[in-house]
């Protein structure tokens, strides 16, 4: 790998970060998780990730909101939505909004991991997929 | 890339408009040609297969009811599995009733081009919505079915053409994951629905993430029968993740039973 991907993952349920961290880490990105939007929102403000996952309903903030403030921010980080709450509107909006994908909870790690790959081929690096995940 | 499903009363100018949408973007098309490499996949008489396409069972056509569900299923089946690849141009295959909540699939309906939009041909119209409500549940009329509505009276097909490439090119209609997994589950529940269809009836099957839930309807005494031979026939299915079957009593059936 070139160089290691950034990734900021904004989900307000505990579990995930839990779960996806280790999961992307184990692929040689760098991982930092959040669950309150505004504290990912400031880290944002401070630091340009190669990619932001971001999950679209939290109490605090929509997670469409996020899209477009690290849209206009950074142009060049890449942003991936998940939600459990996934319909054809929504996704549409957020792809209209400059969103790289679009994912449905549930999710298997292995998902995501492919999405990441794209994204960071997009970004012209590349991901070591032997690496197992469990 | 994308999905582009076309629509029409007007066979000639659907077929020209398409086919033009086609060469203009570099996509693939897939229309009514198709119908013959389906009946030979499914050994069906390539006749009814058309016939079932556009007319609802009649004993005096001799088409059954079944074997209407079934054609239509082996469309749908063979459809959506060409549909997984991209950058396809689709049309007189009745896809813009079955392909629904895909997001990287833009839905066009061409209405008019021959002075049609402000005549309205009552028993033709009566027809394709009695066939469209039989076959897939919907309205083929209904606007609320399609992305972008064109009418040829008033735009003109070169117009048209590239209103549509031009719409395509949004990003809301590129592909995506969930746009990808939905497809795929639409795929997968039409595989399992026409593998059943060949020996059962009364099934309906919906999947999410390659679980496949399939619902039927029969008396008391043959659900454990119906059960296991739905199990049994589905668990062949390529893809298939996780299998639940759900059981409706046959009321009707049941109660006539009953008063015997």
């Amino acid at each position: 790998m070139s160089k290691q991907l950034e990734i900021l993952l904004l989900d307000d349920e505990l579990i995930v970060g839990k779960r996806l961290k280790p999961a992307l880490e184990k692929i040689g990105c760098c991982v930092e998780v959040f669950q309150d939007p505004r504290e990912a929102m400031k880290r944002i403000g401070d630091k340009e990730f190669d990619i932001v996952i971001t999950d679209i309903y939290m109490e605090e903030m929509d997670g469409m909101q996020v899209l477009e403030m690290v849209h206009d921010q950074w142009p060049r980080t890449k942003i991936i939505m998940i939600t459990g709450y996934a319909m054809i509107s929504l996704a549409r909006d957020a792809m209209e909004k400059g969103a790289f994908d679009f994912i449905a909870k549930p999710f298997k790690p292995d998902d995501l991991r492919k999405v990441i790959a794209k994204a960071a081929e997009a970004l012209g690096s590349s991901l070591d997929f032997n690496a197992p995940v469990h | 890339m994308s999905v582009l499903i076309f629509t029409s009363d007007n066979q000639e100018l659907e077929d020209n408009i398409a086919r033009e949408t086609a060469q203009h973007l570099g996509y693939k098309t897939l229309n009514h040609t198709f119908f013959d490499e389906i009946a030979q996949q499914y050994s069906l008489d390539p006749s009814k297969l058309r016939e079932a396409m556009t007319t609802t069972p009649s004993i005096l056509k001799r088409m059954s009811s079944k074997l209407w569900h079934y054609s239509l299923s082996c469309v749908e089946t063979a459809v959506l599995d060409r549909l997984l690849e991209d950058d396809i141009v689709c049309w007189g295959l009745g896809a813009h009733l079955y392909v629904l909540v895909v997001s990287h699939v833009l839905k066009v309906r061409l209405v008019g081009g021959d002075g049609s939009a402000a005549v309205t041909d009552t028993k033709k119209e009566r027809l394709r919505e009695k066939w469209s409500m039989m076959a897939w549940h919907r309205k083929e009329a209904d606007p609320r079915l399609y992305d972008l509505v064109i009418n040829l009276d008033q735009i003109k097909p070169d117009e048209a053409v590239s209103t549509v490439a031009a719409t395509v090119a949004y990003p809301r209609f590129k592909p995506m994951t969930y746009s990808i997994n939905n497809l795929a589950d639409r795929a997968l529940a039409a595989k399992v629905k026409n593998v059943l269809l060949k020996t059962l009836t009364d099934i309906q099957v919906h999947a999410q993430n390659g679980t496949v839930v399939v619902t039927t309807t029969c008396l008391k005494r043959e659900k454990t029968k119906k059960i296991a031979a739905i199990k049994e026939i589905a668990g062949q299915v390529e893809g298939l993740g996780y299998l639940e079957v759900h059981w409706n009593v046959d009321r009707v059936n049941e109660a006539s039973i009953g008063n015997r």
